[in-house]
């Protein structure tokens, strides 16, 4: 549980200070790692931020549909198994 | 009941995926219904926890207190010999402190000296490539009397965007360069107004027609705003047999390395032809134009002066 709660907060902060790429890294290891449910309040809050204004919240869809594709993919994997 | 066990268990596996299928979409409903219909809040909510983060990181990596000067220094000189280090650290600490101070006096004047407007000096700790979108945050908000709509220049004239969104210590700027973002524009040079269209990376693109003559350095001017000047023309993408051509501006100085802004105090406004023709005039007037003394100045008119003088005195000399 405190992992988890240090890795969002690194996730958090990652995606203010590091460029989006590598914010893309570092939430789609945290998704593989848990039901990241979190991520798609931060990116929400993203959307809200940055984006203020913009018709289409495009990091929440993304996160979405990363997380609903994950659900779909983990069984496949080994790893999870 | 080996096989009961092996069925039960995948049949809980699947009940756990589907639950978790539906919490992840009734999430991501919520989230996209509290940004439809509460977005104010949430980017207030959101403002609280990014903010202090990008102020954090923007005093350690630029702020000329000693403390975030020091960890630059020590990672700048740690390869250096123990002894020599501190010496260093500590000239190059006072000569890069004045050497700020200089520059940011100079850039403080520049940006406040000579404008009729009322403006305010801000700081930007977010920038393209380091936020997940094409946007400038900046460290003056409503606290500072920052409003929304309001336009955000760099140096005295140049116009880079635009208020998006206020919070109290912090605030977002749209750039006329965020993708998709489209503006009025004219044109010095062909002397045509023209749409340009943002995107991205401090660039904006201008289309005209194949033979209207787009030259690299050719000036733009966003006349919505006064004095509302952007960039010149950087490159030309001119192919003969495609029936446009594109322009591409970019601002004098690089998004990458601003480091303040200033933002007027009045809002953008909708304006009429005639008020964008007039700016236009305006910075026909101030740009081209440069101070020459009296002296040194010859024009038709003190030309004709002289030369009259010179005929009367000759004709008053003449016995």
């Amino acid at each position: 549980m405190m992992s988890r709660v240090l890795f969002f907060l690194c996730l958090c902060i990652s995606a203010v200070l590091l460029p989006t790429w590598l914010f893309a890294v570092v939430a789609l290891w945290y998704a593989l790692t848990y039901t990241a449910y979190e991520l798609l309040i931060v990116t929400a809050a993203i959307d809200a931020f940055y984006g203020g204004g913009i018709a289409i919240p495009y990091y929440t869809i993304i996160a979405t549909v990363v997380l609903l594709l994950l659900e779909w993919v983990k069984p496949r994997l080994s790893v999870y198994n | 009941m080996k096989k009961f066990s092996s069925i039960t268990r995948v049949n809980s596996r699947h009940t756990s995926r589907n639950k978790k299928v539906k919490r992840i979409i009734f999430i991501a409903i919520t989230c996209a219904l509290l940004l439809v219909a509460v977005p104010s809040a949430v980017s207030f909510v959101a403002s609280l926890a990014f903010s202090p983060v990008h102020s954090i990181s923007t005093w350690v990596a630029e702020g000329s207190g000693s403390l975030p000067q020091y960890l630059r220094d020590r990672r700048e000189l740690s390869k250096e010999v123990e002894d020599l280090e501190q010496k260093i650290a500590a000239q190059s600490g006072e000569r890069y402190t004045i050497e700020l101070l200089t520059a940011e006096n100079k850039e403080f004047r520049r940006l406040l000296g000579d404008s009729e407007e009322s403006r305010t000096v801000a700081g930007i700790i977010g920038r393209p490539n380091k936020v997940p979108y094409d946007v400038l945050v900046i460290d003056k908000g409503s606290d500072d009397g920052i409003l929304e709509g309001s336009p955000v220049f760099v140096g005295e004239k140049t116009v880079i965007g635009s208020i998006k969104r206020v919070f109290p210590k912090t605030a977002v700027v749209e750039l006329v360069t965020s993708p998709g973002f489209i503006a009025s524009v004219y044109i010095f040079g062909p002397n045509i107004y023209t749409n340009a269209e943002g995107i991205g990376g401090g660039q904006l693109r201008v289309g005209v027609p194949q033979g209207i003559t787009l030259k690299e350095g050719d000036l733009v001017v966003l006349p919505s705003v006064a004095p509302g000047v952007y960039g010149a023309i950087s490159v030309v993408d001119s192919v003969p047999t495609r029936p446009e051509q594109y322009g591409y501006v970019s601002p004098e100085i690089p998004l990458a390395s601003l480091r303040l802004v200033s933002v007027g105090d009045t809002p953008l406004e909708p304006i009429s032809f005639d008020a964008a023709q007039a700016i236009v005039n305006e910075a026909r007037n101030t740009l081209f134009t440069v101070p020459v003394p009296e002296g040194v100045l010859v024009t038709t008119a003190s030309t004709t002066a002289t030369s009259t003088a010179t005929t009367s005195a000759a004709t008053t000399t003449r016995p």
